[in-house]
């Protein structure tokens, strides 16, 4: 059954994933398995600070895992509408209240740390969505028939070691 | 006071200011992303150094070189273990700690802990510790930087104090937004040309080594030794190896030290930034030991040898290059002691006041506790400096010294040995730390000839094995902890250097991906 989620843009399309895993050293064969996505509560703040020097305010993109509750700072990105089976997506663990919950917390940490500054800043919601992110999943085998899989980010193309049990998804 | 020093001390802080009007208007820090030291627009080396720069307080300006001038190349044990230490530290706790703290979901260095060990009193011992032990450090910037002030300014010492005091507690404030990459860096370069100047201009006083030696060796030969001023430490290995452990794993103790472990996403970018540290440290860790060395002929009437580096640098440099190179001095313990007083603030409020007293404490509430808590250690701190400073380089060691005998062997059997266990790891915490204590205020390291690094260490160590062994059956680590250690450290046959360039900031939607597939 298909469903209508909102999607990070993919910059990283199946090639491109095999491509980036074959750049390493080794003798090991990358190869696509198949395309899933992540649920995330992505929001997007403006922060304002009253400084000696008048006003500030910085952007500040929140994106937190909605099936550990955990959060982390983003770059802005699109997002899109997209068409996709229910079998591809992650099912979310969290609820979006927690989910805010985790990124007022975080968002507090993150801005005193950053910005090396213990002034209490405004933060105004400017964009709120639950979005998901689209991952590949790469299986590698070697000669000897050794095999392990790849979690490839298809927005950044960074990767992860995925600890699957079983070859066939 | 110089004025061509004054004049030029003002200079820098007025270059430092254009700076970070230039990057904010540049739209360097529009965004948060912007703020990271560490992140995408900044590469490694740049990283490194600013890290490094950052990191080098007040200690190695006062601390360090007043102990090579008390008791000559004695000293230079405490720098041979700083050589290696981010090398060190690296490699014991590196990639596994990033991975497990990403898996565990922490923030903070103490909510790590609590997570790895799970019990309530696991944040608040560590907690407490950390706040109490970290005061001491910030007390060290404090008297460092009022010193500092008070031979540039001419000043008496506590109107001095109270400046340095002033602008450490406004920089903490309101610090945000002059303290991008780019000052840091900026900054980093200063201190890099200023120490590089003081080096050459000391060695070129005393007419290259051999005849600096000579000169030393005409005061008091004992200088020469490695077991210091008078033999003091002759054949004390376990002085020695204390000295050595001190600023090599010592620092593993820091919780602000931790904190940037945790924060680096892959093996790759640890490894160059563990490399450009160890050349960086290679030279700026051992000049101003060398300095003070070099101090005991150039300032030889010295009253207060704190002041040392100081000294030295106010004798041979050109007045607008002292002017300069005390700024970026002055900046670096600023630097230092606003990130120990974040680091401070952040663990009362999250790790202590929320976690314990109002678990739905707003952020307003949050703030302001931290606000309090550094504005109490800024009072508590002045008066302190003020009535009985203690020396630098002590304060300094005995801080490194309780807390890295508290929370090294916890942090490191985190990841590398599956049954530490709560008890373990409480007992640890607490025996290391209360031995280091107690070793260096009873006067037992001068009694034993035992370091209070090595002693807190040895007993830290003993401790977490032995509870956590014999209460494994009443204590088991639980399942989803040893999974995630698991987790942390599977390397299997996967290339090395596929290895090396993981992302662990991927690895929550790796094990989330991987729960939901796996049968």
């Amino acid at each position: 059954m298909s469903k209508d989620v909102h999607v990070i843009s993919p910059n990283i399309d199946r090639n491109k994933a095999a491509g980036l895993l074959s750049a390493y050293s080794g003798s090991f064969l990358p190869q696509v398995q198949r395309l899933i996505y992540y649920p995330y509560l992505w929001i997007h703040y403006l922060y304002s600070v009253k400084t000696f020097l008048g006003h500030r305010s910085i952007r500040a993109y929140i994106l937190v895992d909605l099936v550990h509750n955990i959060a982390s700072t983003a770059d802005a990105f699109e997002h899109t509408l997209l068409s996709t089976e229910e079998e591809s997506l992650i099912r979310a663990k969290t609820s979006v209240e927690d989910a805010r919950k985790t990124a007022e917390t975080y968002l507090l940490h993150s801005a005193i740390h950053k910005m090396k500054t213990l002034l209490l800043p405004s933060a105004v919601v400017q964009e709120e969505q639950v979005i998901y992110k689209p991952f590949w999943i790469v299986r590698c085998s070697d000669r000897r028939r050794r095999t392990f899989h790849i979690l490839v980010d298809g927005i950044t193309g960074k990767h992860e070691i995925l600890n699957l049990q079983g070859d066939d998804l | 006071m110089n004025p061509i020093v004054l004049v030029f001390l003002i200079f820098y802080y007025v270059v430092v200011v254009g700076i970070g009007f230039w990057a904010v208007r540049k739209g360097g820090a529009k965004d948060l992303e912007g703020y990271l030291l560490g992140g995408r627009k900044v590469g490694p080396l740049v990283t490194a150094m600013t890290l490094q720069s950052t990191s080098m307080s007040g200690y190695m300006f006062l601390g360090a070189g007043s102990e090579g001038f008390r008791a000559g190349y004695w000293a230079i044990w405490y720098a041979v273990g700083d050589i290696g230490g981010g090398v060190v530290n690296l490699s014991i706790i590196g990639r596994r700690m990033r991975k497990l703290s990403k898996i565990l979901g922490s923030l903070t260095s103490i909510e790590y802990l609590e997570n790895r060990y799970p019990h309530a009193a696991t944040r608040l011992i560590a907690g407490i510790l950390t706040i109490f032990f970290l005061f001491f450090y910030v007390l060290a910037q404090f008297i460092a930087g009022g010193k500092g002030m008070a031979l540039v300014t001419g000043l008496p010492y506590w109107v001095s104090l109270l400046i340095a005091v002033g602008i450490i507690m406004v920089y903490t404030y309101l610090g945000g937004y002059f303290a991008v990459a780019y000052t840091d860096f900026f900054q980093s370069i200063v201190m890099v040309i200023g120490v590089v100047w003081i080096f050459g201009a000391s060695l070129s006083y005393v007419g290259g080594w051999t005849a600096a030696n000579e000169a030393i060796a005409q005061i008091d030969p004992t200088y020469l030794s490695i077991w210091g001023k008078g033999l003091q430490y002759k054949n004390a290995w376990g002085e020695v190896a204390g000295a050595v452990l001190i600023f090599s794993v010592g620092y593993m103790g820091w919780p602000h030290v931790v904190t940037r472990h945790m924060a680096m996403s892959s093996p790759k970018t640890a490894r160059m930034a563990g490399l450009y540290s160890t050349l960086w440290n290679l030279f700026f860790v051992t000049a101003p030991y060398i300095v003070g060395i070099l101090a005991i002929i150039i300032v030889p009437n010295l009253g207060d040898p704190e002041m040392a580096i100081f000294e030295v640098a106010n004798k041979l440099l050109p007045g607008a290059v002292v002017g300069i190179v005390m700024a970026a001095i002055m900046a670096a313990i600023m630097s230092t002691a606003d990130s120990i007083l974040l680091q401070v603030g952040t663990i009362a409020s999250r790790d202590i006041f929320q976690r314990f007293f109002k678990p739905d404490a707003g952020d307003k509430q949050m703030v302001l506790v931290s606000r309090l808590l550094v504005l109490l250690i800024g009072v508590i701190g002045f008066v302190v400096a003020l009535l009985q400073p203690p020396g630098v380089f002590s304060i300094v060691v005995f801080t490194t010294s309780v807390l890295g005998s508290a929370f090294l062997p916890a942090y490191v059997c985190a990841v590398w040995w599956k049954k530490a266990n709560t008890p373990g790891a409480i007992s640890s915490i607490i025996g290391g730390a209360a031995i280091a204590f107690l070793w260096n205020v009873t006067g037992a390291a001068a009694a034993t000839a035992i370091h209070p690094m090595f002693a807190g260490l040895v007993v830290s160590i003993v401790l977490i094995f032995l509870v956590s062994l014999a209460t494994q059956k009443s204590s088991p680590v639980p399942g989803h902890i040893l999974k995630a250690i698991d987790e942390a450290a599977k390397v299997g046959s996967i290339p090395r250097e596929m290895l090396a360039s993981a992302d662990a900031n991927l690895s929550n939607a790796a094990r989330g991906v991987a729960d939901s597939l796996n049968p």
